[in-house]
């Protein structure tokens, strides 16, 4: 289940479940978006337990608090009004929407992305999140994603690394999706060695010229002799692999 | 005979922290720290090296923020400021050493260690850049840029706006160094395909992907990551390699947590009496770091059981480990000449600020490993520009988006810490594309908010505030920052198509986010 839905659950904040999670060893390095249902529990328990152990902190303090007054025979000063919360300065507000309907996806891994958007116009059924899988032709199938309620942002499972995705975002009326917006499209990384073994070779060729150069093939520049040689020699190694072509720079095609 | 090419790569960046508005602010600190345990220490190994006639071969980032800042005029005048406290201190201390003769060759190291900061800054005449320049200008560094404001170019969502962090970079880049960077370091080495595109069409002959970018690119690479390829744009691409990273990066078997070297954790800020030292911290005189430490690590024993620290221990520590990297880099490279039936190149970067801030002998290290370098003939240092001239027939290879965060990809810079942040940066960068095209021929008062919005814009972007979200220190100032310079753009983009541009309010955010002095906002059509 999402972190923030269940802080609404608990009544507590966000931050609260986050740092509960931490001290349960849930959470190392990250902050976590989704928890299980056995953490979720782990974590109701421990607020539960803290709220007991602040309700016996404050009866505790309470009394010692009446005691001290009823013993000490001290006038003392007024009582001030504790501060009860350090002003940390978290900057300033901006805005949450910007009436301007948009979906964009990011990848996250070669196995997750992300996605948010903002959609003001009416809609007439549950929102669903459709990702497209792209090959060279286009779309190659798609899958969708249940995402109605009050969010505006879902990490969603992509089923293969090194490929590319796109989204839209509808809703479904009578088992018919009516698509609101389209999002961009992303390269999800891959993550493992190619299959793909044919190798291309090339030169760029501002290098070309100045092998060239270099190489004395251009009457300025005759002065160093080794120099030319191995420049010479190394021009002649690629070139005999394949034939020059290209624009701006030069492709050799290797068998 | 030549078995292999070792390239030295240092990341140097910090993220641009300038409050002229606050005249004691703690975030500042980072870069003070920075420019007296890494940055000066870094130029002090370039300067020995020189003049004993070695002959070296370093590649360093210096990224936008950072060079903005080591040329800012307020934030010098504040570091000589936090020199002068280092300079009383240690003086200070040298007569408490009298009686505390287990300090005195640490206290001797940190008086020599102010001493060449201070005669650093004033040759220079406040601008370090000037220093890392004349190292580039002798042929032994190569100073590459980053994109713009160490922005994470995968997550943008726009071309355009991937475009004016590199743009930004280029320009700022050669007013600084007088002439067009040839390689670029990707903030946290964040490629997605498309990038190359950017850096052909702006000049930049090569970037860095950390192992899997190359290695699970397509076609396979033919020698793995120990020769560059290039990108079918042409831009060629270097790829880390994982032994030589491990051996200084690893917090287990790395070199930096040698029993010799120094204890970052034992300072005096925290251990000598309020009353003495208090005059030394902020004037809110919380317990800090200062950045004078007598201890070394010892072991694994507790912080109060810590040895004194001894300078000449930890140079000979410096001095093994730089062999034994060298040892390591031989035999990796005999092994993999004969495997691969090439001389490998070995691509080994790091975060400059590892060397000196974290790992105090870190520069130290450098200075030996290049000393040892330049007594053999087995393994020769390269820089990425003179291996390319040297071998241009490369592999042509689409590399995988990929990152060297952690796990990666993406996720450091998104997650639920921090993903919030994406919809507000990607709608400015949409308004900021939008105005730029609509106002290209703005002057004036009109040019200057569009010139503001750009660099709010490219502020927010920094990876930096998304990281540390991720990693939970700092996290206010992060989001703080974050939100600011996204409500400036906010306002001057209200004010720029109401027409109605509040000047002060203006010149305030030009003062505040000085960055790129010269921008010009039409890096964004």
């Amino acid at each position: 289940m999402r972190v923030y839905l269940i802080a609404e659950k608990f009544k507590v904040s966000v931050s609260y479940i986050l740092h509960a999670a931490k001290k349960l060893g849930m959470r190392k390095k990250y902050a976590i978006s989704n928890l299980t249902e056995t953490q979720e529990e782990k974590i109701r328990a421990l607020i539960k337990k803290s709220s007991k152990k602040t309700a016996k902190k404050k009866i505790l303090s309470d009394l010692k608090n009446k005691d001290r007054k009823a013993t000490s025979p001290v006038k003392k000063p007024p009582e001030q009004p504790v501060q009860k919360e350090v002003f940390i300065d978290m900057g300033p507000a901006i805005p949450a929407k910007y009436n301007d309907e948009t979906l964009v996806i990011m990848p996250r891994d070669p196995s997750c992305m992300f996605a948010y958007w903002e959609i003001s116009r009416r809609i007439y059924g549950p929102l669903v999140l459709r990702v497209y899988e792209l090959d060279k032709s286009g779309d190659r199938y798609y899958f969708d994603t249940d995402v109605n309620g009050l969010i505006n942002n879902w990490y969603v499972k992509v089923p293969h690394p090194g490929r590319k995705y796109r989204a839209e975002i509808g809703y479904m009326n009578n088992g018919v999706f009516t698509g609101i917006l389209s999002s961009n499209v992303i390269d999800v990384p891959s993550s493992s060695i190619s299959e793909e073994a044919d190798e291309n070779w090339m030169i760029v060729k501002e290098d070309l010229k100045e092998i060239i150069k270099e190489s004395g093939l251009d009457k300025e520049s005759r002065s160093s002799l080794r120099q030319a040689q191995s420049n010479t020699r190394l021009l002649f190694e690629i070139l005999k692999q394949g034939s020059v072509a290209g624009s701006s720079s030069s492709l050799i095609k290797k068998n | 005979m030549l078995k292999g090419y070792l390239c030295i790569v240092l990341h140097a960046h910090l993220p641009f922290v300038r409050h002229p508005e606050c005249p004691d602010f703690l975030e500042e600190d980072w870069f003070y720290e920075a420019v007296t345990e890494t940055y000066i220490p870094l130029l002090l190994v370039m300067e020995r090296l020189e003049k004993e006639g070695v002959d070296f071969r370093l590649t360093m980032s210096v990224t936008p923020p950072l060079a903005n800042m080591l040329s800012d005029g307020l934030l010098m005048e504040r570091y000589s400021n936090y020199l002068k406290n280092l300079e009383t201190l240690i003086e200070k201390e040298a007569k408490r050493a009298v009686k505390a003769p287990a300090i005195k060759p640490a206290v001797e190291m940190y008086r020599q260690r102010f001493r060449d900061c201070r005669r650093m800054i004033n040759k220079h005449s406040g601008n370090l850049i000037k220093a890392f320049k004349y190292f580039q200008d002798k042929g032994v560094l190569e100073i590459i840029t980053c994109t713009g404001t160490h922005g994470f170019l995968p997550l943008m969502s726009e071309k355009k706006d991937r475009q004016a962090q590199v743009r930004a970079a280029v320009a700022d880049y050669r007013e600084k160094f007088g002439k067009s960077p040839r390689g670029i370091w990707l903030a946290e080495c964040g490629y997605t395909s498309g990038v190359d595109e950017i850096l052909a069409e702006n000049g930049i002959r090569y970037f860095f992907t950390d192992t899997h970018g190359i290695l699970y690119g397509r076609p396979r690479p033919k020698y793995a990551v120990y020769a560059p390829v290039y990108c079918p744009s042409g831009v060629g691409v270097f790829a880390r390699d994982v032994e030589s990273s491990m051996q200084v990066w690893s917090s287990e078997c790395g070199y930096p947590g040698d029993s010799r070297y120094r204890e970052f954790y034992r300072d005096i800020g925290h251990d000598l009496p309020e009353d003495y030292i208090g005059e030394h911290l902020h004037q809110d005189r919380v317990r800090r770091n200062i950045g004078i430490k007598y201890y070394s690590i010892t072991g694994k024993v507790a912080l109060n059981k810590k040895d004194f620290y001894d300078p000449a221990a930890a140079r000979q520590a410096a001095d093994e480990h730089a062999g034994h990297f060298l040892f390591c880099r031989t035999a990796q490279c005999e092994h993999l000449s004969s495997a691969l039936g090439k001389t490998p190149l070995i691509v080994s970067p790091y975060d400059a600020e590892l060397y000196g801030h974290w790992w105090f002998e870190g520069p130290e290290f450098i200075y030996r490993l290049f000393k040892r370098l330049s007594g053999q003939s087995i393994i020769e240092p390269v820089t990425p520009s003179a291996y390319l001239k040297k071998h241009p027939g490369l592999q042509i290879l689409s590399p995988t988006p990929s990152s060297w965060g952690d796990k990666g990809y993406n996720e450091v810079w998104l997650n639920a810490s921090n993903d919030w942040i994406y919809r507000h940066l990607h709608h400015a960068a949409r308004k900021m594309i939008y105005q730029a095209e609509k106002n290209k021929n703005a002057s004036g008062i009109r040019k200057r908010a569009l010139n503001q919005m750009a660099r709010e814009l490219l502020l927010a972007e920094s990876s930096d505030w998304a990281f540390i979200m991720t990693t939970g220190t700092m996290v206010p100032y992060a989001h703080k920052r974050t939100k600011v310079h996204l409500k400036n753009f906010l306002e001057l983009e209200k004010m720029l198509e109401s027409d109605n541009i509040d000047g002060d309010f203006l010149k305030t955010c030009e003062e505040r986010n000085n960055i790129f002095p010269n921008i010009d906002f039409r890096i964004y059509i």
